[in-house]
């Protein structure tokens, strides 16, 4: 995975969750629907935001897998 | 919903900081600063990342997303005031993460921690005891019920007193450097955490810190009760500088001692289950 395809799921991960649950306060959206996109989005947002801030900015393959 | 994770992610590293600051003073060292963790968590996700060869990477992988969403999920289950059977089945799916965190990697030390994991299974069961405890009380599960109950009878922690101990031993039996901490114990490098490496192991103090405020907070909700924000960190907060005490002045106990005082604890905890279904009806 390159650097900014992690950028783009990290922060897409962040925004649905984010969105969810404005969506929910507003009434749009039942609040356990909202919890359930976060409960799942919530982990892709830490995993890949810290990928992406981890990883080279070259063509290198992240995470490295190999010892 | 984000922000309640983000937040709760914070408060729990500050209070792993907060942990490992009192057993340093305790034990006469100046120790980190208490925002150590939030520092070490950022570190770790800098470091170099990989999965080792001898790995399943599916399971390696995905085990640190599903720690981290069993914990979101607790959190939530809190905040909706919904079961504490719920809180208990995550609870028991965080003994399969360590499980499978251990047996993921194909270290021995990691599969050392994942055995060790799961003949500790014997810390679960005070939890067991706690739901039946109150559930006498208050004759429902749902924390909302329970802390609607404690509005008008008062603290379940002076009612079912040994029922908030056992919950405690419980909230113990997973803090670190505690007593019975043999999953990570320092014999075995860091126990079934040892691979994770980097991102994964950032992740994981991202779960962890969850895990301890989900757990602190469960133990304010059900045996104090619902309380303004401000109160009950500064309620949870009591409560882990008392756990760090503890810490503090306990060794870390070999694998079967440990099995055997959470046992015997739950076999009196049992006798005190009985004694209540025999008074109670």
């Amino acid at each position: 995975m390159k650097k900014r395809n992690a950028l783009i799921v990290g922060l897409a991960a962040g925004v649905i969750a984010a969105v969810a649950g404005a969506l929910a306060a507003l009434g749009y959206l039942p609040a356990i629907v909202a919890e359930l996109v976060a409960i799942v989005a919530f982990p892709v947002f830490v995993i890949f935001i810290a990928l992406w801030w981890n990883a080279k900015s070259g063509e290198e393959d992240i995470p490295f897998i190999g010892y | 919903m984000i922000e309640y994770l983000l937040f709760a992610t914070i408060i729990g590293l500050l209070f792993h900081g907060i942990h490992r600051k009192v057993i340093a003073r305790i034990q006469g060292r100046p120790g980190p600063p208490i925002w150590q963790e939030i520092l070490h968590t950022l570190k770790f996700s800098f470091k170099e990342t990989w999965i080792p060869k001898t790995a399943s990477q599916t399971l390696f992988i995905g085990i640190v997303f599903v720690a981290i969403g069993i914990w979101s999920g607790a959190l939530f289950i809190l905040l909706s005031g919904g079961s504490i059977l719920l809180l208990f089945a995550v609870y028991l799916l965080h003994k399969i993460v360590e499980h499978g965190m251990g047996l993921s990697t194909g270290s021995p030390y990691t599969k050392f921690g994942a055995i060790r994991s799961v003949i500790s299974a014997a810390s679960e069961l005070p939890l067991l005891i706690t739901v039946v405890a109150v559930y006498f009380f208050t004759r429902s599960l749902s924390i909302a019920d329970i802390a609607a109950y404690q509005e008008v009878n008062g603290p379940l922690l002076i009612i079912a007193f040994p029922a908030a101990v056992a919950m405690y031993l419980v909230i113990l039996s997973k803090m670190h450097y505690g007593p019975f901490s043999i999953i990570e114990a320092k014999e075995i490098v860091s126990g079934n955490m040892t691979e994770h490496f980097g991102v994964w192991r950032a992740a994981l103090e991202v779960a962890y810190a969850l895990k301890t405020y989900v757990l602190l907070y469960a133990f304010v909700l059900i045996f104090i009760g619902a309380l303004p924000l401000w109160l009950t960190l500064v309620l949870m907060l009591l409560v882990l500088v008392s756990l760090s005490f503890i810490c503090a002045v306990t060794p870390m106990l070999s694998p079967y001692d440990t099995v055997t005082i959470q046992s015997l604890v739950t076999g009196a905890l049992v006798v005190y289950i009985i004694i209540l279904g025999v008074v109670m009806g």
